[in-house]
């Protein structure tokens, strides 16, 4: 038995603990003396400090205790000296690192600078508070006279040593534990008691926390162990209970089985609120009393019951499929609560004047896509405070979110200065991305979209005129990797607005069924904006590229089976077309018929499958046939892209 | 003594030491994959999971002859791959301290050495699993 599958879960909560306290901190900097932001506080750090306990993470447990301990003090002197805030934001800083090292299932990180400099007057703690050792000391006393005596404090017990002695029946394994009641005083103490008692019992393996912890004081309300014995359970129970404090004795057999064993495709965990789970659980109950109805109602040849039977069948799959993924879906400010320190920081540190506003933050993703969207999220905000915003005015970022049908949209904007398409298509022919007629032919929305061209501008040189194209090209492609799409939005001097918008949840889609080139191929229905079938000689033909209109518009008409490299099939009459949006223009994709569409479940490819142009992802049919999930975006802009690399290499042969 | 499942690659010898193998999959139904090149054979849905098939006689440059209906698949180490191969043989012991290193010619078989097994001193190449995960991954670097 390893702590490591708790490990993911730990992580995620303690993130999303550590994120509340960056909030709650930038919102103490700005009123020092707010009461409930310190009580807040102290129960984040309190939380902090005991699943880092029970996980026997002990420096990680030790600094969250120290910060408690400060933030105890200064919720008794009424409010927070100034200064301290910087301190209080460093031990947060310290207690992520401590995180990825955990993580990256390194040692933990030392601590000793940090605890010490929070003794430094420098740094004041305005009162050394009173009663926080107490409990410690009296916890060391306790231990102190046990391991004096050890015969004397050992009540209730000698029955248990007796049966260890007899003849052993086959022995057993099993993980106890050990609950005390919440008044226990000195928990480590009783602990330590606790493990003593079972190891006498049996071989103790994976005790949380271990004895050093609890050694060192790190108490907590549980103790929690794998045990191999051969005395009985009752007896066992009699024994634990007979210790002071002790409120609950829980056992559980271990009946792990193999396959949960190896867990190959392990490491993630998720969140799930239990009343959800119990709707889960209870649907599926119904499933299973259907699926006697739906029996009976065969075995009698009652087509009236069956068909009853497998209406309400349907009806409660659905529930239990959006049950399913409602599971996994995560608020966004589970990610955005790091977001007010960020600006903060980076306001302080550019000497800046900046706001942060969020809306919109209770606003739910698949938590996959929430973890990706991370990174991305970070990188458009720093460059709205660095490049957007200027010194001397009053700036402000927001973060705004909204659902938009099967789509999450998320809008980073700031009040700053803007970007000049002008000015951007000036860099391409500067920088030799473009030749000069074919920068001229970009759409201003176009010109903005050159910032997402990786290596379009290194920071120094463009952001005092108008890029801000730092790392822009990762953003973008973060964003379409799960699905979704990146827009830009600006004017000089009011300010730029990044869009993203993105699917709801990964893990099952909506797609589009088309065959093109002989292939069955899917198309995820966010990309498609309508289908529509055309007439042949509505096609007209300029050079090498196809166009039809649609209203007062000319839309390209791309073969999706060239774009694939498939070989072509003849066309009928009629075309078949894939109506997509991609940002600032629309394209008509052709296939050679649609087969339907329908919900599926997405399983990512592994490598090289991800590395092919423009595939997403596999569904698997029920029949077990595999489906390729083809996004039409990254092969369109292939063209684009090609387009733009001749433009270059033609640049260069005239240079 | 290590193991090793033997297999042809054209008309030569090779072996895979069986620790690489997760297991060798009996004819399940490939699916071609659009814009696979030519080092992929397609995809096979192996309990439940899309997983790539790499042709190892196109990515050994060896003649391309019939292929053996049965499929190799890696460890999750090396991303699961399962390789298409013309000949699946059976499993032999093998002298670690028998491995000869590869020559500045055979270093483009892939191959951590060769190695003789059996009383006819059978010369069999020792295929590199982590380096055929680096070939394709040359192969295909974005």
């Amino acid at each position: 038995m390893d702590m490591s599958r708790y490990r993911e879960l730990f992580l995620s909560e303690t993130r999303e603990h550590l994120n509340q306290m960056g909030r709650l901190l930038v919102v103490l900097e700005q009123e020092p003396s707010g009461r409930e932001t310190i009580d807040a506080l102290f129960r984040e750090a309190h939380s902090v400090k005991g699943m880092a306990a029970s996980m026997g993470y002990e420096r990680t447990a030790a600094l969250a205790h120290h910060l408690e301990d400060m933030l105890d003090g200064f919720r008794r002197g009424g409010g927070v000296p100034v200064g301290t805030i910087d301190h209080l934001l460093s031990g947060l800083d310290l207690l992520e690192g401590l995180l990825e090292d955990l993580q990256a299932d390194q040692p933990e990180r030392d601590i000793a600078a940090f605890l010490a400099a929070s003794a430094d007057p420098v740094a004041p703690v305005v009162i050394a508070p009173e009663n926080a050792n107490e409990g410690n000391l009296e916890l060391i006393d306790v231990i102190a006279s046990e391991d004096a005596e050890p015969g004397e404090k050992t009540p209730a017990t000698p029955a248990l040593t007796a049966v260890a002695l007899q003849p052993p029946p086959a022995s057993s394994v099993f993980q106890v534990t050990v609950v005390l009641t919440e008044e226990a005083t000195a928990p480590a103490a009783r602990g330590l008691l606790i493990l003593r008692e079972l190891e006498r019992a049996g071989e103790v393996v994976n005790a949380t926390p271990t004895k050093e912890t609890l050694r060192q004081g790190g108490g907590c309300p549980r103790v929690q162990a794998w045990l191999r014995t051969v005395v009985p359970k009752p007896r066992l129970e009699e024994a634990l209970r007979a210790i002071t404090d002790v409120d609950k004795v829980i056992f559980v057999d271990d009946r792990r089985t193999d396959s949960s064993r190896r867990g190959g495709e392990a490491g993630r965990s998720v969140r799930v609120r239990t009343d959800l789970l119990d709707q889960v659980v209870n649907l599926t109950g119904e499933l299973l009393t259907h699926r006697f109805m739906l029996q009976r109602a065969a075995t009698q040849r009652d087509w009236n019951e069956l068909d009853t039977a497998l209406g309400q069948t349907t009806r409660l799959i659905g529930e239990l499929h959006h049950q399913a993924l409602q599971a996994r879906l995560v608020p966004l400010e589970n990610v955005a609560g790091r977001l007010p320190r960020l600006v903060r920081d980076l306001a302080r540190k550019t000497g800046k004047q900046v706001e942060f506003r969020m809306t919109g933050g209770g606003v739910s993703l698949d938590r996959l896509i929430l973890e990706e969207l991370s990174d991305p999220l970070v990188h458009l905000i720093r460059n709205a405070v660095d490049h957007g915003i200027e010194v001397g005015k009053p700036g402000e970022v927001t973060v705004a979110a909204r659902r938009e049908k099967d789509l999450v949209l998320i809008e980073i904007s700031d009040n700053g200065r803007g970007m000049d398409p002008q000015e951007l298509r000036h860099q391409a022919v500067a920088r030799r991305i473009l030749a000069p007629e074919q920068a001229g032919e970009l759409s201003d929305r176009e010109a903005l979209m050159l910032v997402c061209v990786p290596g379009f501008s290194t920071a120094r040189e463009v952001t005092d005129t108008s890029g801000r194209g730092v790392g822009m090209d990762v953003v973008k492609s973060a964003v379409e990797k799960l699905g979704g799409t990146l827009d830009i939005q600006s004017a000089v001097g009011a300010g730029t607005c990044f869009q993203l918008r993105l699917p709801l949840s990964m893990a099952i889609i909506r797609i589009l069924l088309i065959s093109s080139g002989g292939h069955a191929l899917a198309i995820p229905l966010t990309r498609v904006q309508r289908t529509l079938e055309l007439p042949v000689e509505d096609v007209t033909t300029t050079g090498f590229r196809r166009f039809f209109s649609l209203g007062e518009e000319e839309v390209e008409l791309v073969a999706l089976d060239s774009l694939l490299g498939l070989a072509g099939n003849p066309a009928a009459d009629g075309l078949c077309v894939v109506l997509l949006e991609l940002p600032g223009r629309r394209v008509g994709l052709q296939v050679d018929s649609f087969l339907g569409q329908r919900d599926a479940f997405v399983k990512n490819l592994g490598f090289p499958l991800d590395r092919l142009p423009g595939m997403s992802g596999a569904t698997v049919e029920g029949d077990g046939r595999v489906l390729f999930i083809i996004d039409p975006h990254p092969l369109l802009e292939g063209q684009t892209a090609a387009i733009l690399f001749r433009g270059k290499e033609t640049f260069d042969a005239l240079s | 003594m290590p193991r090793m499942l033997l297999f042809r690659v054209g008309a030569e010898q090779y072996g895979l030491e069986i620790e690489a193998i997760q297991e060798v999959a009996d004819d399940p139904p490939l699916y071609s994959v659009p814009q696979a090149g030519a080092f992929l054979l397609g995809a096979v849905n192996l309990h439940g999971r899309v997983l790539p098939v790499i042709d190892l006689p196109a990515l050994l440059a060896v003649a391309a002859g019939p292929r053996d209906q049965r499929l190799v698949v890696l460890g999750p180490e090396c991303h699961s791959l399962v390789l298409a191969v013309s000949g699946v043989g059976r499993i032999a012991a093998f002298e670690a301290a028998d491995l000869r290193l590869p020559s500045a010619d055979e270093r483009l078989k892939v191959i951590a050495g060769v190695v003789e097994i059996g009383d006819q001193n059978e010369k069999v190449n020792l295929l590199d699993a982590g380096a055929v995960v680096e070939r394709l991954e040359i192969i295909y670097a974005a």
